[in-house]
């Protein structure tokens, strides 16, 4: 690893620690501020058995989630998607068009970098959208939930994934076609639903089943060229 | 209904609080995009490319970040305006939010989200819920990303399988996220969005090639998702 590698990643990790530190301790200011200057009196209790039950969730995901988005958008793109949140519908697929505009193999440095890139764009637009339609939420609203416009809003997501996800399995569709087939078998087998449901713990699942495939397809290809090397010495 | 704990959800003191994470998610932001150029001009990334991955990364956001409006809209009757800002603009998500909230709401004995009974000691509370059950991804990512992430490069560049293992996880990950929505019969319009979509950005980027015309490939994806969303109002009004 050369020195400005080094350089570049212990930048990024401190970056990534200070500020995600100070978000934290910025974001459980709220309700002890909350709290403090309206002079509110919480019911622990009843609060704790509500954070336990979501934490529950939420912790279990949160864990999942953290290893398994690293690896795709790498340590800077997720010390920001983290922060700024909408993973799944904002901040992967920012990613992942970006390093397809950029034409970088994933998983390269120049892959990474570009994917903290788009995150951060995305989470400035992102960012500024949300404020614009809180303080406007009156006029926009009618807009987004009018009858012509919310067939189109309520299937954002698959309309989202079909652009995205089509070019990466028509480009390798051997790869693609046991994690593809597995996903429809689990879908008929659990119903839609629970698939959505239960989507941030199966992740870790199909990450193994796409990794073991792509393992299979690797050692037959690479039996391949070694038989096509010896026949031809022969 | 506690009419204290709305006005106390709309002051301008609650807007004060929730604006400063705003403001350091925003800074973060920018501080991550100076990293990421200067490091983008150390490994020689064309100053057009970068430019136009910015220009695709903030366009593409656009259409999906309005839901959100939608959910903020919801969760502003009965959270009032500043907290669904915050809790919608740092970590949250839509689903996320709505549970946390929901789930708090039940915890004292209400019926969930648009009760009546919601009182200031409750919106608080809905408040530390929501904060602190989110904050597991995050706190991960102080303690144990820097060393994962060596661990990830060590990897990667010792070459073989593993070097390529990359594009695995990403197609696994897209098969869960694209594939049920594709055979959900349920929806059919989601179905007909995601075939129009997926045609849509074939066609796309093989007319960029065809042509020579890169604009067209790189805004093939933020175009063929609009496609497949504009599909599913056309095909509500033929049906």
């Amino acid at each position: 690893m050369n020195q400005s590698n080094r350089n570049y990643e212990t930048s990024l990790h401190r970056l990534g620690k200070i500020s995600t530190a100070v978000m934290l301790v910025a974001l459980i200011s709220v309700p002890i501020v909350m709290t403090m200057i309206f002079g509110i009196e919480v019911e622990a209790d009843k609060t704790l058995t509500a954070f336990v039950g979501a934490f529950s969730l939420f912790g279990i995901i949160g864990a999942i989630e953290f290893f398994s988005y690293a690896p795709i958008l790498g340590a800077g793109g997720q010390y920001l998607s983290f922060i700024t949140g909408n993973i799944g519908n904002l901040k992967l697929p920012a990613a992942l068009s970006g390093i397809k505009i950029a034409g970088y193999a994933t998983g390269s440095k120049e892959s990474e970098v570009i994917s903290m890139i788009s995150i951060a764009a995305s989470s400035i637009m992102t960012t500024l959208i949300i404020f614009i339609g809180m303080l406007f939420v009156g006029q926009f609203l009618p807009l987004l939930q009018s009858p012509f416009l919310a067939p189109a809003f309520s299937n954002l997501m698959p309309a989202l994934l079909g652009a995205l996800a089509t070019p990466v399995f028509v480009k390798d569709l051997r790869t693609a076609s046991v994690p593809c087939l597995a996903a429809a078998a689990v879908t008929l087998a659990i119903g839609y639903p629970m698939v959505a449901r239960y989507q941030a713990f199966l992740m870790p699942v199909f990450l193994v089943i796409a990794v073991g495939w792509s393992f299979v397809l690797y050692k037959v290809k690479r039996s391949t060229i070694q038989r096509s090397a010896e026949e031809m010495s022969e | 209904m506690d009419q204290n704990y709305l006005s106390l959800a709309n002051s301008t003191t609650l807007f004060l609080i929730v604006l400063i994470p705003i403001i350091i998610a925003v800074v973060q932001a920018i501080l991550f995009l100076r990293l990421g150029l200067s490091e983008a001009k150390n490994l020689d990334i064309p100053k057009p490319t970068l430019k136009k991955v910015m220009i695709n990364s903030s366009l593409f956001s656009i259409i999906p970040s309005l839901p959100i409006i939608i959910t903020l809209a919801i969760l502003m009757p009965v959270l009032g305006k500043y907290i669904p800002w915050l809790r919608l603009s740092v970590i949250g998500s839509a689903i996320y939010e709505s549970m946390a909230a929901d789930m708090t709401i039940k915890s004292f004995g209400l019926s969930g989200l648009g009760d009546m009974g919601i009182t200031s000691s409750i919106f608080v509370s809905i408040v530390w819920v929501m904060t602190l059950a989110i904050l597991v991804g995050p706190t991960l990512n102080i303690f144990l990303l820097k060393s994962y992430d060596k661990k990830l490069r060590s990897i990667r560049s010792s070459g073989g399988f593993l070097a390529v293992a990359t594009g695995a996880l990403f197609i696994g990950m897209l098969s869960l996220m694209g594939v049920p929505l594709l055979i959900n019969v349920a929806n059919p319009l989601g179905i007909i969005a995601a075939v129009t979509a997926g045609v849509s950005v074939l066609l796309l980027d093989g007319l960029a090639k065809r042509t020579g015309k890169k604009t067209i490939g790189e805004f093939s994806f933020p175009l063929s998702m609009i496609l497949g969303m504009a599909s599913t109002i056309v095909a509500t009004n033929l049906l």
